[in-house]
C-alpha cells in the first residue's frame, strides 16, 4: 500500500513537474570575446593605470569573457532572469578556483560568476512593471555615478503614464553586518527616482533624484580617496535628448549635495559638486562626426573642498570602479570606457578622477561600408582643479582608430590602437630615475566577439 | 424445418466467411504519429510511423504502404511527461470503428524502441482476435487525391458515440509548386500585378538590392537596384495609392540608426525612386480580407516603433499619416491583422513576443493564445543604445515580425519557421511551413498547412484572388564568402 502511493505520489509529481516545465519559454543570450593585447600600461587588471611610477615594460596577454543569460518565462508577466559570467585570462592557472582562472594548461577551474538572478514581474493591479533581485544597475547618466556592467541587488520598479515614465528603484550595495544581529546597521543604500517624458518623436527629457547613504564604516571604496566612510548625498539630475535634422544631440546635468565624513563621529565636509556633458552625431558623408564634452567637478586633493564629484566604487576593492566615463565619447586610455572587459584600467578610472574632476572630450567620425565598420577619435582630458604638487592639470591627448569586419551577423573581429602623448601633469613626477618623464602610454587589441 | 433451414445456412456462411477472414491476414496502415511533450517532433513522426509498420506483424496481421489498401489504420500518439513515456495506439476499420487498442509507457528514451515491438506485438495480437466481429461488414471509403503540398484537415466525422473524435488522418489536397532560384539570401517579397499576356510581376530585396520580376513560363529579372551601401531594406509592399493602375513599391529602408524609406515606381526601363528619405516602416495589409493599404509607423530617439499604426495617404506628390488604428497592446506594424467572423465582429489576430498567435476582441481583451508558436523571422535591424551600458550591449537587435494574412473569407493565414539554431538573437531557421485557420467562436482552428518545406521562409504573399501562396525561400545560407540562395515558388490552394 505503502509503494503504491510512493508510486502514486512520483507520478503526480512528474507530472506536475512536466506540466510546469511545458509552461515555461527558455530564452538564451550570452556573448563571448577573445581579446588580445598589447602595451606599456595595461596589465589585464583593473584601476588607475600608474603612470608616475610603472616601469613600461611592454607585455602582452589575451583575456577571454563569455556571458550566458537565461530567462525562464512562466507567462507574459513573469519572468526568472539568471545571468552568469565565465572569464579567464590566457595562461592563468588551472585545476582551482576563482575569477579569471582557468586559462592555463589544464583549465577545469570553478570560475563561474553569477551576475544576475532576478524575477522581472508586472503586477496586473497597478500595471507597474517590477524587477526584484539581483540584477543590473544604470544610471540615466551614460554611467557617470554608477552602470556600466555595475550589478546590485535591490527593487527597481517602473510604469509608464502615456509619453511618460517613472522609475522607483532601492538597491542595498554593502551590508557589512549581513546574517548577525546587526544586519543593516552598517550599509550602504541608493535610492532613485527618475521620471522620463517624450516631448515629441524627436525630443525627449528626464529628471531625476537619487540618494546614497553610507552607513558602512568599512567601505574604503565608496569614495576613491577613502577618506569618507560615513556620507549621505543627494543627486539632483536633468538631461534631454533630441533629433534636429542630421545631428542627434543629448546632454546632462547631475548636481550633488550632501555630507561626508570619514566616520560618524567626525565633522566632515560638505558636499557640492556638479558634472556636466553635451554630445552629438551629425550624419557626415557616409558615416558619423561624434563629438562629447564632459566637466566633472573636482577638488585639489592636496587641501579638500567638498567639490569632489561622489561616484559609486566597490567596497571589496576602490580599483572595480562602478562607473564609467562613457560621456567623454569613444576614448580607451584616458579613461575607463564602458566597452571594455576584464581588463578596464585607464588613466582615469572612475568619474570623479580621484576627486580632481575632469575637463575633457573627444571627437570622432564612425563609418561602415558593408560589413567593414571603423573610427578614429582624438580626445583631450584635464583635471578640474589644479592639484598641488603638479605642474599643469592637462593630463594627456588620445589618438585612437579601430577597423573591423563583421564574419558573419552576430561574429566580427576588429583591430584597435590608442596612444597618449601625456601632459604637464605628469611632468617631473616619476618615480623613476630623475629628470625621466612618464613614457607615453599605448594600447593595441585584437578582439574577436560574439554575440547572441 | 423452415427456421431451422435457415440458420443452418446463417451458420455455413458464417463459418465460410469466418474462415475466408482468418485465412487472409488482416492489412494494416501505421499512420503519422502525434508527438507532444517530446523534441524533435517532425523527425519523431516518420520514425515512429517506420518502426511500428516494421514491428506489427504476426501470423494474421501484415502492414500495406498506403491506407487505400489497408483494412485498418493505426493512430499512433508519443506523449513525453518528463522522463516517463507513454505510447498508445488504435487501430481502426474502415468507417472508423475502434478494432483494437494498446499501450506501451517507458522510463527513458533506452526504452521507446524495445517498447514499440511490445506495442506491435499487443496490437498485432488484438487486432487479429478483434477484427473479424468489428468489421467484416466495412465498406471501402474512396481512396483520397494524391497531392504533395497542402495538407487539408479532414472535416469532424458524423457522430457515431458520445465522444467525437476528430480524423487524425490527414488528407493531401492538391497544389502546384514551380520554384525559381535567385542569386543571395533575399529577405522581401512582395507580389505585383498580372498583366495582359499572362506574365506575373514580383519584387524581391535582400540588403541593399530590389529586384523586379516578371514571371511567364520563366521567371526573368527585368530590373535591379541597389542603394545605398549602408541601407537595409526591411520590406517591399506594393499598393496603388495613386490610382493609376500601377502599384507602387514601398520600401522600408534603414540607414545608420535611421528610417530612409522609399518609393519606387515601374518605369519603361524597370524601377524609378519617386520618394525617399520617408521616415517611416511601411508593410502593406488588408484587414478584414478586404482592400489592401499601406500602414506606417515610427521610430524615434529611443523607440523602436513609436507610436500608433497610420494608415498611409497620399496627397498629391507627398504622402501623409492618418487614420491611426486602435489596436491590443501588443500590436505594431508588422505582428497584427485583422478579421471578421460570419456575425461581422472583428478580432485581431496578433504574433506576441515569443511567437504565439493571440487573437483579442475589439475592445483589447486576449481570447485565444495558440499552443505551437508561429512566425518566426531572421530580418532583423540593429539599433545603438544611447547610453553604453557595459562592454558588449551597446546595440540592439530589432526582429520584424513576417506576414499575417486574411482571406476574404476570413481564414487567417500565418508561416511557421522552425529549426534547429534559433537561440536569442542568433537565428537560423531550416524548415517552414504556412498555416490557415478559421475562427470558431472560440478558437481558432486550422484548416489546412503546406506540407514542410526543408528552407527558411523569408517573405511570403497569399493571392486570395487565385487562392495561391507565393514563397520566398531561402534554400542556402549566407556564408563568410557565399551570398548564399533564394527561391521563389508558389502553391495553389485547390
Amino acid at each position: 500500500m505503502k509503494k503504491k502511493l510512493v508510486v502514486a505520489a512520483t507520478a503526480g509529481a512528474l507530472t506536475l513537474a512536466a506540466g510546469q516545465a511545458f509552461a515555461l519559454e527558455n530564452e538564451f543570450h550570452g556573448m563571448m570575446a577573445v581579446r588580445a593585447y598589447n602595451s606599456n600600461y595595461l596589465a589585464g587588471t583593473a584601476g588607475r593605470l600608474n603612470i608616475d611610477g610603472d616601469t613600461k615594460t611592454t607585455r602582452n596577454w589575451v583575456e577571454q569573457r563569455t556571458r550566458l543569460f537565461y530567462s525562464a518565462k512562466a507567462n507574459d508577466n513573469l519572468k526568472l532572469v539568471t545571468g552568469f559570467e565565465i572569464d579567464s585570462a590566457w595562461g592563468n592557472s588551472s585545476y582551482t578556483t576563482g575569477r579569471g582562472l582557468g586559462g592555463a594548461l589544464g583549465s577545469d577551474a570553478t570560475n563561474l560568476e553569477t551576475k544576475w538572478a532576478y524575477l522581472d514581474f508586472n503586477d496586473p493591479f497597478v500595471g507597474a512593471n517590477f524587477k526584484v533581485g539581483i540584477q543590473g544597475l544604470n544610471d540615466n547618466y551614460k554611467s557617470l555615478i554608477v552602470g556600466a556592467g555595475a550589478d546590485a541587488a535591490g527593487i527597481l520598479a517602473s510604469k509608464s503614464f502615456g509619453s511618460a515614465t517613472g522609475t522607483f528603484g532601492y538597491f542595498r550595495f554593502d551590508d557589512r553586518n549581513t546574517g548577525t544581529a546587526t544586519a543593516g546597521k552598517q550599509a550602504r543604500d541608493f535610492m532613485m527616482i527618475d521620471g522620463n517624458y517624450a516631448v515629441s518623436k524627436d525630443v525627449k527629457v528626464g529628471a531625476s533624484y537619487y540618494f546614497l547613504n553610507n552607513d558602512n564604516v568599512a567601505s574604503t571604496g565608496a569614495v576613491p580617496s577613502g577618506t569618507f566612510n560615513d556620507y549621505t548625498v543627494h543627486f539632483l539630475g536633468t538631461r534631454a535628448s533630441a533629433k534636429v535634422g542630421i545631428a542627434d544631440i543629448d546632454g546632462f546635468f547631475v548636481y550633488e549635495f550632501g555630507n561626508a565624513a570619514a566616520n560618524a563621529a567626525s565633522r566632515g565636509v560638505h558636499i557640492n559638486a556638479f558634472a556636466g556633458n553635451l554630445a552629438t552625431k551629425i550624419k557626415a558623408g557616409p558615416g558619423n562626426v561624434k563629438v562629447s564634452a564632459l566637466y566633472v567637478s573636482g577638488t585639489d586633493t592636496g587641501s579638500g573642498s567638498g567639490n569632489q564629484f561622489i561616484n559609486v566604487d566597490n567596497t571589496t576593492s576602490a580599483a572595480f570602479a562602478e562607473n564609467a566615463v562613457g560621456a567623454m565619447g569613444n576614448v580607451w586610455l584616458l579613461v575607463r570606457n564602458p566597452k571594455e572587459t576584464t581588463n578596464e584600467q585607464a588613466i582615469v578610472a572612475e568619474s570623479g578622477n580621484n576627486n580632481q574632476g575632469i575637463v575633457g572630450g573627444s571627437v570622432g567620425y564612425d563609418l561602415t561600408v558593408g560589413k567593414v565598420f571603423g573610427n578614429a577619435n582624438v580626445g583631450m582630458l584635464a583635471t578640474a582643479k589644479e592639484q598641488t604638487g603638479r605642474e599643469s592639470r592637462y593630463m594627456g591627448t588620445e589618438i585612437n582608430a579601430e577597423v573591423g569586419y563583421n564574419l558573419f551577423d552576430n561574429m566580427s573581429v576588429l583591430a584597435r590602437a590608442a596612444y597618449v602623448v601625456l601632459g604637464d601633469y605628469y611632468k617631473n613626477k616619476s618615480t623613476l630615475a630623475a629628470g625621466t618623464d612618464p613614457a607615453n602610454p599605448y594600447e593595441t587589441q585584437i578582439v574577436l566577439s560574439y554575440k547572441f | 424445418m423452415k427456421k431451422t433451414g435457415y440458420r443452418l445456412v446463417i451458420i455455413l456462411f458464417s463459418m465460410l466467411w469466418a474462415h475466408s477472414s482468418w485465412g487472409a491476414q488482416v492489412k494494416a496502415y501505421v499512420s503519422s504519429f502525434t508527438v507532444s511533450g517530446a523534441q524533435n517532433k517532425d523527425e519523431l513522426k516518420p520514425a515512429l510511423q517506420t518502426l511500428l509498420t516494421s514491428r506489427l506483424n504476426n501470423d494474421m496481421v501484415t502492414t500495406v504502404e498506403s491506407p487505400e489498401k489497408a483494412d485498418v489504420t493505426v493512430n499512433g500518439s508519443y506523449v513525453v511527461f518528463g522522463k516517463v513515456f507513454s505510447i498508445d495506439a488504435a487501430a481502426k476499420g474502415r468507417t472508423g470503428e475502434v478494432v483494437a487498442r494498446a499501450f506501451v509507457q517507458g522510463e527513458s528514451q533506452d526504452e521507446l524502441i524495445p517498447a514499440i515491438g511490445k506495442l506491435g506485438k499487443m496490437l498485432a495480437d488484438n487486432i487479429a482476435r478483434n477484427y473479424p466481429q468489428t468489421s467484416a461488414l466495412s465498406a471501402p471509403l474512396p481512396a483520397p487525391k494524391a497531392s504533395p503540398d497542402i495538407v487539408r484537415k479532414e472535416a469532424v466525422a458524423a457522430p457515431t458515440a458520445d465522444i467525437i473524435t476528430p480524423p487524425s488522418v490527414e488528407r493531401q489536397a492538391g497544389s502546384s509548386l514551380v520554384s525559381q532560384r535567385i542569386k543571395g539570401m533575399m529577405s522581401c517579397f512582395a507580389a505585383g500585378r498580372t498583366l495582359a499576356n499572362g506574365e506575373r510581376e514580383y519584387f524581391v530585396a535582400g540588403g541593399n538590392t530590389l529586384q523586379y520580376y516578371r514571371k511567364g513560363k520563366e521567371a526573368r529579372l527585368v530590373a535591379e537596384t541597389v542603394l545605398d551601401i549602408n541601407d537595409k531594406i526591411l520590406s517591399i509592399d506594393t499598393a496603388d495609392l495613386n490610382g493609376d493602375g500601377i502599384p507602387e513599391i514601398y520600401v522600408t529602408v534603414m540607414n545608420n540608426n535611421a528610417l530612409v524609406s522609399q518609393v519606387w515606381v515601374l518605369a519603361e526601363n524597370g524601377l524609378k525612386k519617386v520618394t525617399d528619405r520617408l521616415p517611416y516602416f511601411f508593410r502593406a495589409i488588408a484587414l478584414d480580407g478586404k482592400d489592401k493599404k499601406i500602414y506606417a509607423q515610427q521610430m524615434n530617439i529611443d523607440d523602436d516603433f513609436y507610436g500608433e499604426v497610420f494608415e498611409l495617404g497620399k496627397t498629391g506628390e507627398s504622402y501623409e499619416l492618418k487614420s491611426p488604428l486602435k489596436l491590443p497592446k501588443q500590436a505594431y506594424l508588422y505582428n497584427f491583422n485583422r478579421f471578421t467572423d460570419p456575425k461581422g465582429n472583428s478580432y485581431f489576430v496578433i504574433f506576441n513576443r515569443d511567437g504565439y498567435l493571440l487573437v483579442f476582441s475589439p475592445e483589447g481583451e486576449e481570447l485565444w493564445r495558440s499552443s505551437d508558436k508561429f512566425g518566426g523571422s531572421e530580418l532583423y535591424y540593429q539599433r545603438s543604445d544611447r547610453s553604453p551600458k557595459s562592454g558588449w550591449t551597446d546595440s540592439r537587435y530589432v526582429f520584424l515580425d513576417p506576414r499575417i494574412f486574411v482571406s476574404k473569407k476570413g481564414a487567417v493565414i500565418v508561416p511557421q519557421n522552425s529549426g534547429f539554431w534559433v537561440v536569442g538573437n542568433s537565428r537560423s531557421y531550416s524548415k517552414n511551413s504556412v498555416y490557415a485557420f478559421t475562427w470558431s467562436g472560440a478558437s481558432l482552428e486550422e484548416k489546412w498547412h503546406t506540407r514542410q518545406s526543408q528552407n527558411y521562409l523569408a517573405d511570403y504573399s497569399y493571392d486570395d484572388g487565385t487562392n495561391e501562396l507565393l514563397l520566398l525561400e531561402v534554400v542556402k545560407k549566407e556564408g563568410l564568402f557565399d551570398n548564399g540562395a533564394s527561391a521563389v515558388s508558389s502553391i495553389k490552394i485547390e
